[in-house]
This record gives C-alpha cells, sequence and structure tokens, in this order.
C-alpha cells in the first residue's frame, strides 16, 4: 500500500462508520485506479485536490444524512416515551388514592399524567404552552418514579431485609435441624 | 418490485442521472463507471469515490439499481470489484427522465427562438 493510499484510508474516517465499513474498500480502491491512472508528478497533486475536495463534500453529506435518520429514531422513541410517562402516572395516581395518599395522587399522580398526555396532544398545534405542559409534567412524573419509587425499594431493602433477618449487622445464625 | 412510479423520482439529481446513464448499456465497477462519467461528459464531470459510493447507496436504496456478483475486471488488474447494473425500475426512471429532459429541451427551444425575435437579433 503506498502513503497516498495509505493517508486515504486514513482520511475516510470522516465518513460514518456504517458507510465505512460498507464502503470503504471499494472506495480505496477507486482512490489506487485513479492514482495509478493520473498520478505521478503534478497529477499527484491534482488527484488529492479532486479528493479532497470529494471526500470533505461527499462525507459531510453521509454525516448529515446519518444525523437525519437519528433524528427520526429519536423522534419516535420520544413520542413512545411521553405516552408511556404518561399512563404510568395515571397508574401511579390510582395507587396512590388507593392507598390513600389522595393529595400525593394529585401532586404527582393525576396531574403530571394529564399535563403530558395534553402537552403531547397539543404538541403540533400550540407549541409553547405544550412544551410546557411536557416539561412540568415530565418533572412531576419523574419525582414519583425516580424519588419516591427510589425511597420506597431503599425502605424495602433495607427495612425488610433487617426485620426478615435476610440483612443484619450480627452473624446469621446456622438453621438448626428439627 | 418496486411499485412506485418514476415520476416520483424526477427530476433526478445530476449524479444519480450520470450513474444511470453510465449503467444503461451494461453492468460496471466503481472505476468503469467513474470512467465512463468522464468520457460521456468530456471530462467536465469527474466523480470522486465519496460522490460515486454515496450516490451509489442512495440508488441502491431507492431500487434503482442493483449490486451484481463481485468479481475481478480482467481488463484492469487481479482485485475483486462490485459490480452495478440498472434495475428494471431504474431503466423506467431513466426513460422518464430523458423524456423530461426532451420536452424541457424542446421549451428552451421555442421560448430561445421567441427571445431572439424580440431582441431582434434574429439572423444575427
Amino acid at each position: 500500500m503506498t502513503p497516498s493510499e495509505k493517508t486515504y484510508r486514513a482520511m475516510l474516517v470522516a465518513y460514518p462508520s456504517e458507510h465505512r465499513r460498507v464502503y470503504g474498500g471499494p472506495m480505496i480502491q477507486l482512490f489506487r485506479d485513479r492514482m495509478r491512472r493520473d498520478g505521478g508528478g503534478l497529477g499527484t497533486l491534482v488527484v488529492w485536490f479532486q479528493m479532497g475536495f470529494d471526500l470533505a463534500a461527499s462525507a459531510f453529506k453521509e454525516r448529515m444524512e446519518t444525523i437525519m435518520v437519528m433524528k427520526n429514531w429519536t423522534s419516535r422513541w420520544w413520542e413512545t416515551s411521553v405516552v408511556l410517562l404518561g399512563v404510568n402516572s395515571v397508574v401511579f395516581g390510582f395507587t396512590a388514592a388507593n392507598s390513600g395518599f389522595v393529595g400525593l395522587s394529585f401532586l404527582i399522580g393525576w396531574v403530571p399524567a394529564v399535563l403530558l398526555l395534553a402537552g403531547f396532544g397539543m404538541r403540533n398545534r400550540q407549541r409553547i404552552p405544550a412544551t410546557v405542559m411536557l416539561t412540568v409534567g415530565s418533572i412531576g412524573a419523574s419525582f414519583a418514579f425516580w424519588v419516591i419509587y427510589t425511597i420506597v425499594l431503599a425502605l424495602v431493602i433495607v427495612v425488610g431485609g433487617l426485620r426478615s433477618g435476610k440483612i443484619g449487622l450480627r452473624r446469621a445464625q446456622p438453621e438448626l435441624a428439627t | 418490485m418496486t411499485t412506485r412510479e418514476p415520476s416520483e423520482l424526477l427530476p433526478l439529481p445530476v449524479a444519480q442521472l450520470h450513474i444511470l446513464l453510465a449503467l444503461a448499456d451494461g453492468e460496471k465497477h466503481g472505476y468503469a463507471i467513474m470512467s465512463e462519467v468522464e468520457a460521456m461528459t468530456d471530462k467536465a464531470v469527474t466523480m470522486g469515490p465519496g460522490t460515486l459510493y454515496g450516490t451509489v447507496k442512495r440508488m441502491l436504496n431507492a431500487g434503482l439499481v442493483e449490486e451484481t456478483e463481485e468479481r475481478p475486471d480482467p481488463d484492469l488488474d487481479d482485485e475483486r470489484r462490485r459490480y452495478y447494473r440498472l434495475s428494471g425500475f431504474g431503466a423506467r426512471v431513466l426513460d422518464a427522465e430523458v423524456a423530461r429532459m426532451e420536452q424541457l429541451a424542446r421549451t428552451a427551444e421555442s421560448k430561445r427562438t421567441v427571445g431572439t425575435r424580440r431582441l431582434g437579433l434574429e439572423g444575427g
């Protein structure tokens, strides 16, 4: 492999990895063909000038396409996440209300659920109110899921573990055979 | 089987039109496509590897071209090369694009005649 080919191969890092994996080999082959035909002396400089321009323009285009694909993917997951969080907040509202925590069920259950679902429904028509609703709703719902649930789970692990004897500061007693 | 209408892809980007024309007379690998495009355009268009394979990728996705078996070109060297050929849909799109350009050329010609007459330049 010539130094020119090595340099060109290294420069392919400008392309997205998937494009490089599929077309990297043929691109190097085409570069080699061009150098074989037009390279040598000033020709090498001309080929390099064309290749550099081609690489910069096409790598930018490929990167932009990859970003657009990622944007579509993110968009799909965004919608799914909003709906799931909204539905989960409804479930949390029911659970908290049934357990006697009516205030809590509103604060971090029903209200975030309504805000999330209303914001989701309005997102294409009224952008600013929808953004505010989704942000406030997400914060409320996150509080329910990431703070309340974390505290409850931590309490279950520590208190439940201590009470059941699964954890403790004393050595576990071997069970006596009956 | 592609169910799209050729008109959905028109007008074609210039690079895609050049590649379709290069493949119109048979399958070719990357270097042969590049050389054919240079010959067709009297070296006015030289496709680099990035433009060529980026365009080929989009044309494969659109069903305009197909990849055939990988094999060496006996005229060049013993390296294995990827060959591409026009698909049935690609041929229909090429026909539609050429027809569109012919129509455009006729319109341009008629307007040029009218414009020349209006400016009093007819007959030099």
